[in-house]
């Protein structure tokens, strides 16, 4: 039964040599042309993407105001990230978890452990190349109150930066300003 | 035989000419989606501070004739919970934006006319840059923000940050 059946396989259609002809054709695929493209997009990609990832990544559960103008960075500046969440602080590209918002204006040792945290940053930057200047970038929640950004500003003034940035969105419509 | 040995050298140049680009292709699966991860598609904008001491705005001379100190003139935008206040040095009278009342009791700033009333104070003093501006603590972040943005649009480039003075809270 079974090689009657084969035959009749066989036979039918020519079906041995067309089978064979497209197995030669797949393992053939040109994929030089993805390839390129794939080249492409890389290129692209690795173009875009900074090297300073922390400063350009936007915060999970963090909302930014949106802004019409922008400043670049200072050029010979190396920043340090300051985040502002409703609920804590995190500080450092480790984000490292300073206290609530609250915590740090009434707990001395929250202040003070900040505060030695900044100095350490901008002594390190200073250290590690005299021509860089230390940049504070500060990251906050548009519901923040300003009596913490004041202090966070204060406290950046204090502890050696040179420039302090606010992080926001790059908006393009003016009428933004306006809206309530 | 002597034609199997041809084919098979016609086959390995062949070989040769096709490189194995599976490697490669892997490298791009991984890379390409870790990158499209990580790239941020929102432009991050920013706004500096300026932290230098203030004051005298240093020496001018004029037509030649000696030199005099100029100092320039104080401008404030003081952010209260209920209005923007605009302080020009030799001008008497602030002038205040009055926050407008929601229906359910919230209060909304006028951003457009302190854009006005920036605009025009520039106008006055287009040699001016700096602009202190002073939020009040209950202020949010976000208005602060939008305060800087206008400040700096109108041509006030250098904006610094100063806290609520005594007999002004």
């Amino acid at each position: 039964m079974k090689r009657i059946s084969n035959k009749v396989n066989r036979t039918y259609g020519e079906g041995p040599r067309k089978a064979r002809g497209r197995i030669v054709k797949i393992k053939s695929l040109n994929i030089t042309s993805l390839v390129d493209i794939l080249t492409i997009l890389l290129v692209f990609l690795l173009k875009n993407v900074s090297i300073d990832a922390q400063r350009l990544t936007l915060p999970e559960n963090m909302t930014l105001p949106t802004t019409i103008m922008t400043e670049e960075l200072e050029r010979s500046g190396m920043s340090v990230v300051l985040r502002v969440f409703p609920d804590q602080i995190l500080v450092g590209s480790d984000n490292i978890y300073v206290g609530t918002p609250e915590e740090f204006m009434t707990d001395q040792e929250v202040r003070s452990q900040l505060l030695s945290f900044m100095n350490e940053q901008s002594r390190q930057i200073i250290t590690q190349n005299p021509d860089l200047t230390p940049l504070l970038l500060i990251q906050a929640d548009t519901s923040i109150l300003c009596r913490y950004i004041t202090d966070i500003v204060a406290l950046g003034a204090t502890s050696g930066f040179t420039s302090i940035y606010f992080s926001t969105i790059k908006g393009d419509d003016p009428q933004i300003l306006y809206e309530s | 035989m002597a034609s199997g040995a041809s084919k098979r050298r016609i086959q390995k140049s062949a070989g040769m000419q096709d490189l194995n680009l599976i490697p490669m292709m892997n490298l791009f699966i991984i890379i390409i989606p870790l990158l499209l991860t990580i790239t941020v598609t929102v432009h991050m904008a920013f706004l500096s501070l300026d932290l230098s001491a203030s004051g005298t705005g240093g020496t001018g001379e004029a037509d030649g004739v000696g030199q005099a100190e100029t100092r320039i003139k104080e401008i404030r935008l003081i952010l209260y919970s209920d209005r923007f206040e605009i302080r020009e040095e030799g001008v008497n009278d602030p002038v205040i934006i009055p926050a407008r009342s929601r229906e359910d009791g919230s209060m909304v700033y006028d951003f457009g006319s302190l854009d006005n009333s920036l605009a025009e104070i520039k106008t006055r003093n287009t040699e001016i840059e700096e602009i202190k501006i002073t939020p009040y603590p209950d202020v949010l972040y976000g208005t602060l923000i939008r305060a800087i943005d206008i400040s700096k649009i109108r041509g006030f480039s250098e904006v610094k940050y100063e806290r609520i003075r005594v007999g002004e809270l």
